[in-house]
């Protein structure tokens, strides 16, 4: 097919004219017309450390993400909408990385989001309110050959961060705090998070995440209220990684950095399943905690701000649901279902006006 | 037939008749034949693609095929389902040269600046309205975005909704009784078709005030 079209005999027929746009991510129109207009070549940023750490999904995935700032910063300007946050609130400095400077950034983010010691709850919500759009992909579970998450600076969205829905709800909670982390701190430049880098900044985040979410003082603190000095049990740190919604693995690094368990324990707790021990203990399972299985991903994939102006836009009669699914990518259905709270006018009606329109 | 020119149709009024279980009035009001691109039924689909390159009718038909479980959608299903093989059917590509070159720009990027739009046209009013426009054909859109896109870039194109097209079908000389208009009409309803805007949005430019 191909070499027809190479060699004239044949021309890409519109359908196959948009599998080609969305390969080389490109519109159409640039395709058909030539010409590509100037803007910065995320894709290749994203892509230009992914060496063999990213098989075809996770691409179309990230090709996906670019393509829906794209087009989300136009749908801002169309409804004069400023774009998100578009600069780190803070900044690191060489050489202000240890663990103690790690630890007071974190503390910092979190007078900054006022949120005192506590946990931290929804990241996601969090991020949100404070202009950073967060947009969840399905790019599965193997994270060999695909991403957890990724921070972007985008020139007309503002900040926005891409996460894998498709990993565990602690892991995503981590990969959140960590893409977070590059918003608050590294916000000129993209990350992506590739498995197995281990880059200053890169290490910087996890710190930054791991003291974000869960902070020394406050587990030591949560430690404290059970009475005890150092963490025997497994039931307890199945209570503690609830209270401050982590995974179970993190939990226990943290516990480990904070001197609460033995190197021994540590071992001990590696054995527990905890999801098994979470249930026994009477905590109700999300259902994707057991890893989201690939499956229908539709409108949860979009960020909560979109969603928000994207239902007032519709309500207010500024996008239509044709408008709201091309823009979406998503099926009229699916839009539908998410848009519309009133049926359509009841009757038919009005014969006589006819003429004036057949 | 509202038209003596053919006429062409978005994905709505497919979606819509065959939901509501009478195809065959659409096939009659429109003389015998439905004229569609293939970007809103291509009864050759490869499923292997990505969900949202699908023509418009796939990804529908994907839609109730997850609520399968339901008698309800089983229906929705294999009606929509029923759509490719149906002989009544004619599916029109786009040509090479002007239709694609005007496909092009109405898919462009910037396109919905330029017409003060908020959110692109999709894949199948852009060609609807590539095709009908270039051959002088008329188009069956329900959409607002597309209307006023047409207007302005092909303003000699006829332009009807699907409820004008069932208003035609229970005309003078028509083919259905009002009664049995309105009651496909409400059946349409009950399946989400949320009516052409020219019904409840007075105050558009183009808009047609009639009452509803």
């Amino acid at each position: 097919m191909v070499s027809n079209w190479e060699h004239g005999v044949r021309q890409p027929n519109g359908l196959q004219l948009e599998k080609l746009a969305a390969i080389y991510r490109l519109s159409v129109d640039e395709l058909v017309q030539g010409g590509n207009r100037h803007r910065p070549d995320f894709e290749r940023l994203m892509f230009r450390d992914a060496g063999s750490r990213l098989g075809a999904r996770g691409k179309y995935e990230i090709q996906r993400f670019l393509a829906f700032l794209d087009s989300y910063s136009g749908f801002l300007a169309a409804l004069g909408e400023p774009p998100g946050l578009v600069r780190s609130p803070f900044s690191v400095v060489e050489g202000f990385t240890s663990r103690e400077d790690v630890r007071r950034k974190a503390a910092e983010a979190r007078n900054f989001f006022a949120l005192g010691t506590g946990p931290v709850g929804d990241p996601a919500g969090l991020s949100d309110l404070y202009g950073i759009t967060v947009y969840r992909v399905p790019s599965g579970q193997d994270l060999k050959e695909t991403v957890s998450g990724a921070f972007l600076p985008h020139d007309r969205a503002g900040f926005a961060i891409l996460l894998n829905g498709e990993t565990t709800p602690g892991r995503q909670q981590f990969t959140l705090a960590h893409e977070l982390g590059h918003a608050l701190f590294q916000g000129d430049k993209l990350y992506v998070a590739y498995y197995g880098r281990r880059e200053a900044a890169e290490r910087f985040a996890d710190a930054f995440a791991a003291e974000f979410l869960a902070p020394t003082p406050a587990l030591r603190a949560a430690v404290e209220g059970f009475r005890l000095t150092k963490v025997r049990d497994a039931e307890v740190v199945v209570h503690l990684q609830r209270l401050f919604r982590v995974s179970y693995a993190m939990m226990l690094v943290r516990l480990r950095a904070a001197g609460l368990i033995t190197g021994e324990d540590l071992e001990r707790f590696r054995s527990v399943r905890p999801t098994h021990l979470a249930e026994r203990l009477g905590y109700s399972l999300d259902p994707d905690e057991s890893m989201r299985q690939s499956g229908h991903w539709d409108i949860s994939r979009y960020p909560r701000r979109f969603l928000r102006l994207l239902r007032s836009a519709f309500h207010e009669g500024a996008i239509t649901l044709s408008g709201a699914a091309a823009m979406t990518g998503l099926v009229h259905e699916d839009i539908e279902d998410f848009l519309a709270d009133e049926p359509a006018p009841d009757v038919l009606g009005d014969y006589e006006y006819l003429d004036a329109v057949i | 037939m509202p038209s003596s020119e053919p006429v062409l149709c978005d994905t709505t009024p497919l979606r819509y008749f065959a939901l509501a279980e009478r195809f065959e009035l659409l096939v009659r009001i429109l003389g015998g034949s439905v004229r569609t691109p293939r970007q809103v039924l291509d009864p050759i689909e490869d499923f292997a693609v990505s969900p949202s390159l699908l023509s418009e009718i796939s990804q529908s038909e994907q839609y109730w095929s997850r609520k399968a479980q339901t008698p309800r959608g089983v229906a929705a299903w294999n009606r929509l389902r029923a759509l490719k093989s149906c002989q009544d059917i004619e599916i029109c590509d786009l040509q090479q040269g002007e239709e694609l070159q005007r496909y092009a720009e109405l898919r462009s990027d910037d396109l919905p600046q330029e017409h003060g739009l908020a959110a692109p046209l999709g894949r199948s009013k852009s060609a609807v309205m590539a095709i009908a426009s270039t051959r002088g054909w008329g188009v069956v859109i329900d959409d607002r975005e597309a209307h006023m896109v047409l207007a302005a870039v092909s303003p000699g194109t006829k332009v009807f909704t699907t409820r004008e097209l069932l208003l035609h079908g229970a005309g003078p000389g028509g083919i259905l009784t009002k009664i049995e208009a309105e009651l496909v009409y409400a059946d349409m309803r009950e399946w989400g078709y949320r009516g052409a805007f020219r019904c409840g949005i007075a105050d558009h430019p183009g808009a047609l005030v009639v009452s509803c």
